[in-house]
């Protein structure tokens, strides 16, 4: 199998720091590959550096089996939407769309017709004489995603682009980002911190951490199994409590011996996600505590419970019905979850 | 009411110090030159357009604005070319470097003009140090001092920083990912610079040009210390008719004719920042 993007051993470093270590990633034609991380992660590097705007120290870059590790930004079959989306302030909506293509030297009607086309698909057709500034955040959004793809990349990278969005038109944006890339057949990468907006959008997810790789896979193997620790509270798993793995089973420290899928013996941690958590006796596994603390958050309320001589483990309950309240604060209560809602992780 | 007391002070000041001069300035170029004290006969007493009738037929005056304006030009178009790239490498520099280069931009105007000027007569002049160099690499004496030349470098030098500032502020405000998206696109560092760089920089640009275009057109001291005898420019012409031939009214008509020939470039500048 040939990957479109295969980086071997990528090494990017700015003056002394490493900013990416060695990094290895094959990328399939078509995906939709989301590259996620907190801040100084090393994600915005990456993308850089296969845009052609980070100098590799080592490594190489394949794309589509041509080696472009040492080419300049203008001489790659690759775009990029920026965060910024750094339109052209000086020229309209359509000199902006057009811009590589007249890069390439295509013919002016064929320039017209294909930015027209373009702005159909972005759907904002009547937008061709604008100025940048006339437009609204999420008209320059798709504008810069129109320019991008105008000169037909291999490759199209995404720098956040739904960070700047207000709630509503993000989600909106995401289903525009995949109907147009299911219309292109164009591969994407792009870059998020916001776990929830790559679980909804990536066929795979990279998560990055302090320049390295920690776990590649799809959205349900990166949220079921985490590979460690840090994946794990990366992606929303609250609680991580030590536990001990021996032949009488697993021991959370704390909390004691409870049924979870089978580990190899040792040291190691269980992650617990607040929303498998249950307020009352309905699971295999169950603990009492007392309520310290809670939030209501719209669609579920968060309990805090303490464990006596053990850990505290954040309960998340889904208001299924519409309606519920806090449970007071001092309130005695036990907490329970399945055996599989264990996650274990090597320490 | 508050806002007329605010502006109150701004509009006194423009009144008594920038509308009145140049009000006794115009009535005086309408006046006759006599012997005597003040030299002139009584402003709007007799107005008569003699003064200005001579700078039109006396091509001495037109022979002058040629001059000033070749002069000008020239200073302007060299300024632009070394103060963009000087102005770009500050914008790009690293932010700690930024203040202490421009500060060094700057540092000129520490010292007094008349006496960097004066110092380029050291350099410029026949076996100066400019010539020593050029006479080292083989290029033999220039003969600088005291042409046209070296009168287009002092005026360059001098008023560099004037362009170099402006351009600065503009080309430091840009995102640089607007560049990145252009190479991104498929455009090399030089078509970059052509439909990104430049176009974004005009106000800028336009700005250091009028910053230099405008004062040197009536500069004196730097054709007074620098230019040959023949360099009769505009500012030299103001002098001689102000001090050498205490003709007041004419220089009054001269400087009006030089302001009004101005406000063309100057409308144009305006536009073009706005």
């Amino acid at each position: 199998m040939t990957y479109e993007v295969d980086v071997q051993g990528l090494v990017v470093r700015y003056g002394r720091a490493v900013a990416l270590d060695a990094l290895d990633l094959q990328i399939g034609r078509g995906e939709m590959f989301v590259l996620l991380g907190g801040s100084g992660s090393g994600k915005t590097t990456l993308l850089r550096a296969l845009g052609g705007f980070a100098t590799a120290s080592a490594g190489r870059i394949m794309l589509g089996g041509q080696d472009i590790t040492h080419l300049p930004p203008h001489r790659r079959p690759v775009n990029t939407t920026f965060q910024s989306y750094a339109l052209f302030p000086h020229m309209s909506v359509a000199d902006n769309v057009g811009f590589g293509l007249r890069r390439q030297g295509v013919a002016a009607d064929e320039i017209t017709r294909r930015v027209g086309a373009l702005l159909e698909l972005v759907r904002l057709p009547d937008m061709a004489n604008r100025r940048p500034d006339a437009l609204s955040g999420g008209q320059r959004q798709r504008v810069a995603l129109a320019r991008a793809l105008a000169p037909r990349p291999r490759l199209l990278l995404l720098d956040e682009p739904l960070s700047a969005l207000d709630r509503n038109l993000r989600e909106q944006t995401r289903q525009e980002l995949l109907r147009v890339q299911a219309e292109t057949g164009t591969t994407f990468v792009l870059v998020t911190h916001d776990q929830d907006e790559a679980l909804a959008i990536a066929t795979r997810i990279g998560l990055l951490h302090e320049g390295r790789l920690v776990q590649v896979g799809t959205p349900a193997e990166i949220y079921e199994q985490p590979a460690t620790r840090y994946v794990a509270a990366f992606m929303g798993a609250a609680n991580i409590l030590p536990a001990m793995s021996g032949p009488a089973g697993l021991s959370i420290d704390g909390i004691g011996p409870v049924q979870a899928p089978p580990a190899p013996s040792g040291p190691l941690h269980v992650a617990l996600r607040p929303e498998r958590l249950s307020i009352g006796r309905a699971h295999a596994n169950a603990v009492a505590g007392v309520v310290v603390r809670s939030a209501y958050r719209g669609a579920a309320i968060e309990h805090l419970v303490q464990v006596p001589g053990g850990p505290a483990l954040l309960v998340s309950t889904p208001l299924v019905a519409g309606l519920g309240a806090p449970l007071p604060l001092g309130s005695a209560v036990q907490v329970s979850w399945p055996a599989e809602a264990c996650i274990l992780l090597p320490s | 009411m508050n806002r007329a007391l605010v502006l109150a002070p701004v509009w006194a000041w423009l009144l008594l110090f920038v509308a009145a001069p140049m009000a006794i300035v115009m009535a005086l170029g309408f006046s006759t030159s006599i012997a005597g004290v003040p030299p002139y006969t009584p402003l709007l007493h007799d107005p008569d357009g003699a003064n200005y009738a001579v700078l039109i037929e006396d091509f001495y005056y037109g022979s002058a604005a040629l001059q000033s304006f070749a002069l000008a030009s020239v200073a302007s178009a060299l300024c632009l070319l070394i103060g963009y790239p000087m102005a770009l490498a500050i914008a790009r520099a690293p932010e700690r470097w930024r203040s202490v280069l421009l500060l060094l931009v700057m540092l000129p105007f520490w010292t007094g003009f008349l006496l960097r000027i004066t110092a380029w007569i050291g350099l410029l002049r026949d076996d100066g140090w400019l010539d020593a160099a050029l006479g080292l690499v083989g290029l033999g004496a220039p003969h600088l001092l005291y042409t046209r030349w070296a009168m287009a470098i002092g005026v360059t030098y001098a008023y560099l920083p004037f362009m170099i500032l402006p351009l600065y502020a503009r080309l430091s405000k840009r995102d640089p990912a607007i560049e990145d998206a252009a190479a991104d696109l498929g455009a090399n560092p030089w078509t970059v610079f052509r439909t990104v760089t430049w176009p974004l920089s005009w106000p800028g640009v336009v700005a250091g040009l009028a910053l230099v275009f405008i004062p040197a057109m009536g500069e004196y001291v730097i054709p007074e210390l620098l230019g040959g005898p023949g360099a009769q420019t505009l500012g030299r012409a103001l002098w001689n008719e102000f001090f050498t031939n205490r003709d007041w009214p004419m220089a009054a008509a001269l400087a009006t004719a030089l302001l009004a020939a101005l406000l063309g470039p100057i409308l144009w500048f305006r536009r073009g920042t706005a």
